[in-house]
């Protein structure tokens, strides 16, 4: 048992001349909902597929709670659960075969399977077919499969991908109430900033097989730099005042304006800015200093922010 | 090793590959009724059996294999559950060696519900058939002499069969193989070098002359067994990406 559960050291992979995977490092400390953010293609299940063993990096190490995996993979995955991609159910069995069948390859107790059930509400759907279940379902009995190891750590790849807004909401609730009633630490991909944010303690960006940030929502936060908000109309006219003004990281909502660069955000240049925008005509309805939210912060440093010449 | 054997079993359940499993049994239990019901020239037991067991070999072995070794791994790769099955902390050998085991398992039933339905469609032929005549009596031990010779013989194919479905996400591959490879054993029946086609190594038990079907039964068993464990090695060390 260690502090830290899940280690990528110096991991890399490679497809041929593609680097899906650029030797990333992350930690992941126990006891913590630790959110894997990057856009689509970024690299977050592969990552974690190296993570299972199922792809084997060209370099660097992976260990899980303090096993090697290369050495010692049987070792090392008794203590994970995993949910990867989709929630991978055979549909001609019922939730229960699923379970006993996930039981048996363990070489785990038959009286787990209720509990993990219990843990996601799905005594009562047991005995159905898989292929009578509704994707909220299925996301739940995935979940149900992956808790039956009662791993230390658990990993959820996208675990609220394709749910309606109340799936969404339930499998939330689920996922952070999971470390107090099962004490495993949650290692989860998502693409969903808003969802990061609400559930993790712990984030870590990867962009491009690279991992841009990595540490405590906290210090992410204030990582952030301030970011000017403006709302003005004409929204094209505004938009070549505020570059003109020498402003250089801009995104646009319609007329709405959020100014990220850290070098010239300052109070001065935002009055100028306010300004500026008043002899051009335009109609400021709005004109705010603050620091960026998550979403900001990771189109920022995913470069997604609207870079301009 | 036992529960990852009754896991793999009990994949099967409610699944396609058991309607795939009962189909050769009913059509040579077929065949044989519409054969011995209509016949107005006696029959004898002995060419009956060897008549089912040869439609077995020609046609119904290799397909029932392609259905099979097919489905077994769709159970797999059609919900995309490798990456599950392949994450347990359980040695992944086994996990192949128990597929390997219920695909051939299931072989094993199949053949010998085909030999009792060519017995079943004599009977019932008999009794259809106005003029239906049998000569001789049924010997339980010459159809389980050629339906065992012609299992270890299709080993090798199976073993293909097998490997091809398992790696393959598509069906698409295993099944052109097969389809392919009984046409070829088909067309090339009596050719010399028939006797190293795969395909044909069940067919081969049939033959007039015993020394084919010995080398048939011998390079068939060796060579599916070797392919098997080979594949088992390769398949578990593989990266399922």
């Amino acid at each position: 048992m260690t502090d830290t559960v899940l280690s990528l050291q110096g991991v890399t992979l490679r497809y041929g001349k593609l680097t899906a995977l650029d030797a990333i490092d992350l930690a992941i400390p126990a006891g913590a909902i630790y959110g894997f953010l990057g856009p689509n293609g970024a690299g977050k299940t592969t990552a974690i597929r190296c993570a299972m063993g199922l792809l084997t990096p060209q370099a660097g190490r992976v260990l899980i709670d303090g096993h090697d995996l290369s050495r010692n993979r049987r070792k090392a995955l008794a203590s994970v659960g995993a949910v990867i991609e989709t929630p991978a159910l055979f549909p001609n069995l019922t939730g229960r075969e699923n379970l006993d069948i996930t039981r048996r390859m363990l070489g785990a107790a038959p009286g787990l399977i209720d509990r993990a059930l219990e843990l996601v509400d799905m005594r009562d759907a047991a005995d159905r077919r898989v292929g009578q279940y509704s994707l909220g379902m299925k996301q739940r009995m995935g979940l149900a499969r992956a808790l039956l190891a009662e791993p230390r750590l658990l990993i959820l790849d996208e675990p609220t991908n394709g749910l309606d807004p109340a799936g969404i909401r339930d499998m939330r609730a689920l996922i952070r109430a999971l470390p107090e009633r099962t004490g495993a630490t949650i290692f989860m991909s998502s693409h969903m900033l808003s969802e990061v944010e609400q559930l993790a303690s712990h984030v870590s960006l990867l962009q491009q097989g690279c991992v841009i940030f990595d540490g405590t929502l906290d210090a992410l936060s204030h990582q952030q730099a301030p970011r000017l908000l403006v709302t003005a109309t004409p929204a094209e006219n505004a938009h070549k005042v505020i570059m003109e003004t020498g402003f250089s990281s801009i995104i646009r909502d319609k007329d709405r304006f959020i100014l990220t660069d850290p070098e010239t955000i300052t109070a001065e240049r935002a009055a100028a800015l306010n300004a500026a925008l008043h002899v051009a005509g335009c109609q400021v309805s709005s004109l705010t200093l603050d620091r960026a939210d998550l979403e900001t912060t990771f189109m920022t440093l995913t470069g997604h922010a609207e870079a301009q010449p | 090793m036992i529960n990852i054997l009754i896991a793999e079993a009990t994949k099967l359940r409610r699944s396609l590959v058991l309607l795939v499993a009962a189909t050769p049994p009913v059509m040579v239990f077929a065949l044989g009724v519409l054969v011995v019901a209509s016949g107005n020239a006696p029959e004898s037991w002995t060419m009956h059996t060897m008549a089912g067991s040869a439609v077995w070999a020609f046609f119904l072995l290799p397909m029932s294999v392609i259905g099979i070794t097919a489905l077994i791994a769709q159970l797999e790769h059609g919900p995309g559950t490798w990456s599950h099955t392949l994450a347990l902390p359980a040695p992944r050998w086994q996990v192949f060696l128990a597929k390997a085991l219920v695909s051939l398992g299931l072989m094993v039933i199949v053949s010998v519900t085909v030999a009792a339905a060519g017995y079943a469609s004599a009977m019932l032929g008999l009794q259809l058939g106005e003029e239906a005549v049998m000569e001789g009596a049924f010997d339980p031990s010459l159809a389980f002499e050629l339906y065992g010779k012609m299992f270890i013989a299709g080993l090798l194919v199976m073993a293909i069969q097998w490997t091809m479905a398992m790696r393959f996400r598509s069906f698409a591959a295993p099944v052109s193989v097969g389809i392919g490879g009984t046409f070829v054993a088909v067309a090339a029946t009596s050719a010399d070098k028939g006797l190293y086609f795969p395909w044909l190594m069940p067919v081969n038990v049939l033959a007039s002359d015993g020394s084919r079907g010995e080398l048939a039964i011998m390079m068939g068993g060796i060579g599916g067994v070797i392919v098997f464990a080979l594949a088992i090695v390769w398949l578990s060390r593989r990266d399922w990406g």
